[in-house]
């Protein structure tokens, strides 16, 4: 099998290129792909159940030297909630605008040819307009409205009259967490829903302490602060506490109420467990089907195909697994020419990195000779290796044609069913990626964070060693998402280093395509 | 008078480096008649909420009944003269929905450290608006000079301390 091999050393955030291997092509192609775009917030993609926003962006006007307030009733209330609205003084019949003061959240991403980093969210305020109004002869009004399905917190409310704000009110959208079922034996999934998580930083993050062992973070940055998500009932029979903490990166904030931000405190549920029903078959759980709106992947970039090329090709499946059978078809290529298909990826880690951390590799997947009509008709298998997003390329003359981006999925490997009190035992996985979105998974015990697993190094394939512990009976070993904050280090980059609860709805990667699940699995302790 | 002139002389500072990230693009340079130093302080006799810990301490974050007192040091920007009931004509301080704050010049602090400032308290209804409001602190002296200054504070309510042991909301 031929392998061209290009040294992409990485230093100080650029990348520097020397051609080593016998295929030129790539090293081509890396150069020009090294012109991309710089960080950016990227436009959140459409998530399943995630409210919209509920009216038009507005200007939400100047204030005023002589600013009234309003009065709000109730204005510390859940979304949903009938709320009333008055001023007073405001001038006879003059036509009001009432706006919401809210927020749009963004994920910062940075796509390279070779990665894909992770620098933290945008917050961009906006008006919103709620409702409109028309004073009396008195300059008072009074309005009714349905407290909108929104971001958490506080939200200022303009009565705007001629694009200045005359009075202003307020209103607490207040956080509500619920948890379904409220019992069932160890290993039931728990959905917790959340609405009114806040777009602020220290209003953005939710923590969750099962029976006050730290098991992960939660967002709802993209989701208009709403979110669901999972955990499994674990421990003995009998009553366990979650407590859904309030949070600022990623581990709770425990004296939020002394914060100025103190309705982020603490939702305390509890769940019954039953009975000890026996360990659950081992289980992935994806998340929700998302179109991605970047239109950059990972070493995945129109630029690396020969300019004079028209060839085009497609593959039959643009997503799987290691060692997946994927069909080929490529058309407009220099007929009754032999064509080479290959594999794009990387090698290397992030390890101590100061020098060259990782190299551009390509595979070669396979070759034929083009018809006489232009095209290539082939399958190929993906390889055994990292996952994430690749490229099947098709190469002819020494240039690359046509590209498809492939991405591959993670995969569960094995795990024992049965493991002795004290005794190790072993957790493989395969398909890990490299970015700082997709290389690493966050391991929990029994609902507590323990430590993350890194498949960069070891090209995609995962073993972890861990102890069996705790009495005998079922024990729950869950792999979550994990953005990777470390090499390089971004300020501000919340959710960093820890279990992503919510990645099923909120993750920074949906938006570049990264299906990355969690894996459910667990063990039988016995003596 | 060590203390205020420490204070004075970070009040300067810090208005000085203010300015001009109040002032537009399109606006022309201001002169400066007046420098100012504004904070608050959490009152020690609120009258709709429990006093908290700590009287008189440094906060912008205030639960409604709760007692806000602003704090006003100052200085011509001419002469250097500290801004005194000997110099200034009046002196207020607006905030939303309510009538302006009469700011008034006296001495605070123990026998042995007293400390001369302007000051202008009140206590946030019940029914304040939540969130953030922006008040602003005006000088005005004998001699025409006139200074203003923006200060915003976020007003939240009153929440539960207990928690609940419902499947169901509520801050603990």
């Amino acid at each position: 099998m031929a392998m061209s091999r290009i040294n992409s050393s990485w230093r100080n955030g650029r990348q520097v290129l020397a051609l080593g291997g016998a295929m030129a092509v790539g090293a081509f192609a890396l150069l020009q792909a090294s012109a991309v775009a710089a960080p950016a917030p990227v436009t959140a993609p459409t998530i399943p159940g995630a409210p919209a926003l509920f009216g038009p962006v507005v200007d939400a006007g100047k204030p005023s030297d002589t600013m009234g307030t309003l009065k709000t009733t109730p204005d510390v209330a859940p979304a949903g909630t009938k709320v009333t609205i008055s001023g007073t003084g405001l001038g006879a019949s003059a036509a009001v605008s009432l706006v919401w003061m809210t927020a749009n959240v963004r994920y910062i991403l940075d796509a390279k040819p070779d990665s894909v980093d992770y620098l933290g969210r945008k917050v961009d305020k906006i008006g919103v307009a709620l409702a409109n109004a028309t004073t009396d002869a008195s300059g008072a009004f009074k309005v009714t409205f349905t407290a909108p399905k929104d971001f958490g917190g506080l939200h200022d409310i303009f009565a705007v009259v001629n694009g200045v704000q005359v009075a202003k009110g307020g209103y607490l959208l207040e956080r509500t967490v619920k948890i379904s079922p409220t019992k069932g034996p160890v290993g039931t999934p728990i959905t917790v829903t959340v609405v009114g998580m806040g777009s602020p930083t220290y209003e953005s993050v939710g923590s969750v302490l099962y029976d006050n062992k730290y098991a992960g973070a939660v967002s709802a940055n993209t989701t208009r602060g709403w979110t669901t998500f999972t955990i499994r009932a674990s421990g003995k029979v009998g009553e366990h506490f979650i407590s859904y903490e309030g949070s600022s990166h990623t581990v709770p904030y425990l004296n939020m109420e002394q914060s100025p931000v103190p309705w982020t405190g603490a939702h305390m549920l509890k769940f019954k467990i039953t009975r000890d029903a026996g360990a659950p078959k081992p289980s992935m759980e994806w998340p929700v089907a998302v179109q991605p709106t970047m239109s950059e992947r990972t070493t995945v970039l129109s630029t690396n195909v020969a300019p004079s090329s028209t060839a085009t090709a497609k593959l039959d499946s643009t997503t799987g697994p290691i060692l997946s059978k994927v069909n080929v078809t490529a058309a407009g290529l220099t007929p009754n020419v032999p064509a080479a298909l290959q594999w794009t990826s990387v090698v290397g880690n992030r390890v101590n990195c100061t020098g060259t951390c990782w190299n551009f590799v390509n595979q070669q997947l396979g070759s034929g000779t083009v018809g006489a009509d232009g095209t290539l008709k082939t399958s190929v298998t993906i390889p055994d290796g990292l996952g994430g997003w690749h490229a099947v390329q098709v190469v002819q003359n020494g240039q690359i044609k046509a590209q498809v981006p492939y991405y591959v999925k993670r995969s569960f490997v094995s795990i024992p069913k049965t493991v002795k009190a004290g005794q190790p035992f072993i957790v493989e996985i395969k398909g890990v990626g490299w970015t700082q979105i997709d290389n690493t998974v966050a391991v929990t015990y029994d609902n507590s964070y323990i430590g993350y697993a890194c498949g960069f190094n070891s090209n995609g394939y995962v073993r972890i060693q861990l102890t069996a512990t705790g009495d005998p009976g079922t024990h729950l070993i869950d792999l979550y998402p994990l953005l990777y904050t470390q090499q390089p280090a971004y300020p501000y980059s919340q959710l960093g280093m820890v279990p992503l609860l919510g990645f099923a709805h909120d993750a920074p990667g949906l938006a570049a395509g990264y299906d990355l699940p969690a894996y459910r699995l667990a063990i039988t302790v016995v003596k | 008078m060590k203390r205020l002139m420490l204070v004075i002389g970070l009040a300067i500072t810090a208005c000085a480096i203010l300015v001009p990230s109040l002032a537009s693009a399109a606006d022309p340079p201001k002169k400066l008649d007046v420098m100012l130093y504004v904070d608050t302080v959490n009152g020690s006799r609120p009258v709709g909420a429990k006093p908290r810990p700590v009287g008189c301490t440094q906060t912008n974050v205030y639960v409604r009944g709760e007692q806000q007192v602003f704090r006003v040091w100052g200085s011509v920007a001419g002469s250097g003269d500290i801004l005194s009931t000997e110099n200034v004509a009046y002196a207020y301080v607006t905030v939303p929905g309510t009538p302006n704050l009469k700011l008034n010049w006296g001495s605070h602090g123990s026998a042995t450290n007293k400390v001369y400032f302007w000051t202008a308290a009140w206590i946030l209804p019940a029914d304040y608006p939540l969130g953030e409001a922006t008040a602003k602190v005006v000088f005005k002296t004998e001699d025409g000079s006139f200074g203003t200054y923006e200060y915003k504070f976020t007003v939240v309510p009153q929440l539960k301390t207990a928690a609940k042991k419902s499947t169901t909301v509520k801050s603990r």
